[in-house]
């Protein structure tokens, strides 16, 4: 498959970010800080880890899958977790169309990209996969 | 306490008093007469900022100024003339140098004056910190999502260090856009006016800090 390269497609803003983007939210940073002070799903363990995040997008119905399954399937919706340690999340992102991914880099813009194309923002790999049917939400 | 100053000046008559004077008037002062011992201090310590004379025995201030803030990044620099000179601040300029001020000599003969004098510079060396590390912070954390790492970044956690002097600063940022400021707030405060229902919403908590600083900053701090 190619990979798409990234696009961007949105000034910059401070209000949301990838985590949020990837739920659909565009008014609110979603962060698990140890201060309480950042949107974090409440039935989430607060902390960062890769496993906080798989159990913070299970409460939107999302649940993981190999990361060998990088089939298209217009039916489900999918997501996926980057790491650099294999540990720590550092990013996700929402695929849009058949090799086609969406994110929030940080405080910076919107972008369309392919899932292997975000080598240069230091997000370390994909990590996980999460689905859930494309009629949930 | 924002007072290690490095003074740079060739002119032993200017230097001496300068020291004492500054001394004075509660800054931590530091002098040399060459452009070599003023490198040699940037190597060994840190200063919160340095004031550099124009021409300082057959050296360059600016070239001075421009090897101190890459020994130490965002480090303010001031420069003494005994003149006004748009040639020396198009050489700065083009040197990518920003002074936070341009000073003339001599310095105040009165009392009330030097004392203006010393807040003025001390506030304007103060602010230009606070800025300089405030881009570095945004461009370096740019990409990030993790309130961890943007809040870790060394900038950020300089500005922290900077105590409760940095707040008035944090809030005018606050005033201008809705920023991260959130974890420094409550790092030098101790304090969190934030509701839970507002949290993760840059725009409500940026609005809430606003609203603490109107009721906790004393009137010209906020």
């Amino acid at each position: 498959m190619t990979s798409h390269p990234v696009t961007l497609k949105s000034p910059a803003t401070d209000a949301y970010n990838c985590v949020a983007y990837a739920a659909c939210i565009e008014d609110v940073w979603w962060w698990p800080d140890p201060w309480n002070q950042y949107y974090w799903p409440e039935n989430a363990p607060r902390e960062d880890t890769v496993s906080a995040f798989i159990k913070a997008f299970a409460t939107l119905g999302y649940e993981p899958v190999d990361v060998g399954m990088r089939r298209f399937d217009p039916n489900v919706s999918r997501l996926a977790v980057f790491s650099r340690d294999g540990k720590r999340a550092t990013h996700v992102c929402r695929e849009v169309d058949d090799g086609l991914w969406v994110s929030k880099l940080g405080r910076a813009e919107d972008v369309e990209h392919g899932l292997d194309s975000l080598g240069e923002y230091d997000y370390g790999t994909v990590h996980t996969l999460l689905v859930r049917p494309q009629e949930a939400s | 306490m924002f007072n290690r100053v490095l003074l740079i000046d060739d002119e032993k008559n200017f230097r001496d008093p300068a020291v004492r004077l500054f001394g004075s008037k509660g800054f931590r002062m530091e002098a040399v007469g060459t452009g070599k011992e003023a490198r040699q201090r940037g190597k060994s310590r840190r200063f919160d900022f340095a004031v550099v004379d124009l021409r300082i025995a057959e050296e360059d201030g600016i070239d001075v100024a421009a090897e101190l803030q890459k020994l130490q990044q965002d480090l303010p620099v001031a420069f003494l003339t005994a003149w006004d000179s748009d040639d020396a601040r198009k050489r700065a300029a083009a040197k990518g140098i920003e002074p936070f001020a341009w000073y003339s000599k001599p310095l105040p003969a009165s009392k009330q004056q030097l004392d203006f004098f010393c807040t003025d510079m001390r506030t304007s060396a103060l602010t230009d910190r606070f800025r300089r590390l405030a881009l570095r912070w945004r461009f370096e954390t740019r990409h990030s999502s993790s309130i961890h790492e943007i809040a870790m970044h060394p900038a950020y956690q300089s500005i922290i260090g900077m105590g409760t002097e940095a707040v008035p600063l944090i809030i005018a940022q606050l005033r201008r856009r809705p920023e991260h400021w959130f974890w420094a707030l409550k790092a030098i405060t101790d304090d969190d006016p934030v509701p839970p229902a507002a949290r993760g919403n840059l725009q409500a908590m940026a609005a809430t800090w606003i609203e603490w600083a109107e009721e906790h900053l004393p009137q010209g701090k906020k």
